[in-house]
């Protein structure tokens, strides 16, 4: 098959650039232990305000952190809103979050951090990541959930590690 | 009119594959910019 020199310059440009862009994902990925989330665990959605780790009282940043020294956060997405309404948390310190939807599916997404993932009915989302910026963040709603979807936010606020006091209760603060 | 000689099809023109560099230099630093003074730096998701 007869391939114009021009074409092929531009087929080795365009090969030499997705190997670059694919070999930098790959190496970062395998470097810093970057992985796509993997957890499963199955709850029961309609009672969740009576599990043991989803009630009222259970939600929000942790008191006691866990073993390896980062904070857990529990949060409930229901129709329309993330609850506790507001969580605080410090910069650069690993962050757990486990997430369950009361209702229907939801999305949790943070602008201007890498915080995204599904919230599905029946299953529990844990995600790990790290905040490296003090800043307040909305937490947003990114998988539509019904009429009130667009008013399906709360808030975020990253501070600096040593201005961070750890909660002595968690739950939902009116 | 007579077809052209194939090896002269075979000759890249030399604005048209500057243009390519270009684009291509401009491509790649946009996209290193992004994943790696970007993404990275906001922490991983696992």
């Amino acid at each position: 098959m007869h391939i114009n020199a021009l074409e092929k310059r531009w087929l080795y440009v365009a090969l030499g650039m997705i190997t670059l862009f694919v070999g930098a994902m790959f190496f970062t990925a395998y470097s810093r232990n970057i992985h796509p989330p993997g957890h499963v665990e199955t709850i029961d959605s309609a009672s969740l305000h009576l599990s043991e780790e989803f009630a009222e009282d259970k939600l929000g940043v942790q008191p006691q952190p866990l073993p390896d020294g980062s904070l857990q956060v529990k949060l409930v997405a229901a129709r329309y809103g993330f609850y506790p309404r507001e969580i605080i948390v410090p910069a650069g310190r690993k962050i757990v979050f486990r997430l369950a939807t009361l209702d229907v599916l939801h999305g949790v997404h943070i602008p201007m951090t890498n915080m995204s993932t599904m919230v599905v009915p029946g299953f529990v989302a844990e995600v790990t990541t790290t905040f490296p910026k003090p800043g307040e963040y909305p937490v947003l709603c990114n998988e539509y959930c019904g009429l009130g979807h667009d008013h399906m936010w709360s808030k975020m606020t990253v501070v600096a590690p040593d201005s961070w006091k750890a909660p002595t209760t968690t739950g939902v603060q009116p | 009119m007579s077809a052209r000689d194939p090896s002269e099809n075979d000759q890249a023109p030399a604005g048209t594959w500057v243009l390519l560099c270009l684009v291509a230099l401009g491509m790649t630093l946009a996209w290193l910019f992004l994943y790696f003074g970007v993404f990275l730096p906001r922490g991983g998701i696992t």
